[in-house]
């Protein structure tokens, strides 16, 4: 880890095991925000996280032209949610990211029913800029 | 609930709502969380803003897209009883999803600003082949 990161990932596994949706917010090159929920991130290393792309037309258009994002996660351990500001890097069609999350997309999907409607599409690996903690349960003195 | 702002850099910021209402002029008065500190500093007159309403049982969701009609405002009476409708449909809805009732306490913003904007668009967010259609104005 290097020494200027102000936050640990590795320290959020609740955040990481799609349990809560997380939300994910975007913006078009001519200034149009755009805000959904998405089935679930999962962390790549340090400093990236991957988020699950399965039906997100306005969403990957934005990003086609705006790396930014923001979004909103919480912890299913402590209750606590997280502000990341994220930049878009790149798309992953396959490999080990991309396969962790289908296996944990598919699961979702089949608890839900929704097998068809929740296949994935890709796994968008985002390098973490700022990670700040909004909400949760009081923290001690 | 949720919505999202952009700064002049095209840098988002995501947010979550905590109750809305929509008046027959369509002007929606929506009461974001405290948190939002960008959306906070820099919803202005003309400001673009985004919300996005889901029903937590069946993902039923729809985007809506408008302008705001000025700066934010603190919450006023109606907006705390908004608040308060909102939670009383919200937490058994969630409750009946399995989520615990620590984690919507958790996610409950602690204090909240109310924005109003004009709706100009809105948008099937249901997960499926129609999510992103644009819904045409009623009659």
């Amino acid at each position: 880890m290097s020494s200027d990161r102000e936050f640990d990932l590795r320290s959020m596994q609740g955040c990481f095991d799609g349990a809560v949706p997380p939300v994910i917010a975007t913006c078009s090159a001519d200034g149009v925000p755009h805000a959904t929920y998405l089935s679930q991130l999962t962390l790549v290393d340090d400093d990236h996280v991957a988020l699950s792309n399965q039906f997100w037309s306005k969403t990957t258009a934005n990003l086609a032209d705006n790396p930014r994002a923001s979004v909103l996660v919480t912890d299913s351990q402590t209750y606590e949610t997280y502000r990341l500001a994220l930049s878009f890097e790149r798309r992953d069609t396959d490999g080990p990211v991309f396969e962790r999350l289908r296996v944990s997309i598919d699961a979702i999907a089949k608890m839900m029913g929704m097998e068809e409607t929740f296949s994935l599409r890709s796994a968008d690996v985002y390098r973490v800029l700022s990670c700040d903690r909004i909400a949760g349960p009081p923290q001690p003195r | 609930m949720v919505g999202a702002s952009a700064d002049d850099h095209l840098v988002p910021e995501a947010f979550r709502i905590w109750g809305a209402t929509l008046s027959d002029g369509g002007v929606l008065r929506a009461l974001v969380s405290s948190d939002a500190g960008q959306t906070f500093g820099r919803v202005g007159e003309g400001t673009l803003l985004c919300m996005t309403f889901g029903d937590p049982l069946n993902l039923r969701s729809l985007q809506v897209k408008g302008r705001s009609i000025g700066a934010p405002e603190p919450p006023g009476p109606a907006d705390l009883a908004c608040m308060e409708r909102y939670e009383k449909v919200f937490c058994p809805k969630s409750l009946l999803n399995g989520t615990p009732p620590a984690l919507v306490e958790g996610v409950r913003p602690r204090s909240v600003f109310a924005v109003s904007i004009v709706l100009e668009e809105a948008y099937d967010q249901t997960p499926g082949p129609t999510a992103g259609k644009r819904l045409e104005e009623g009659p």
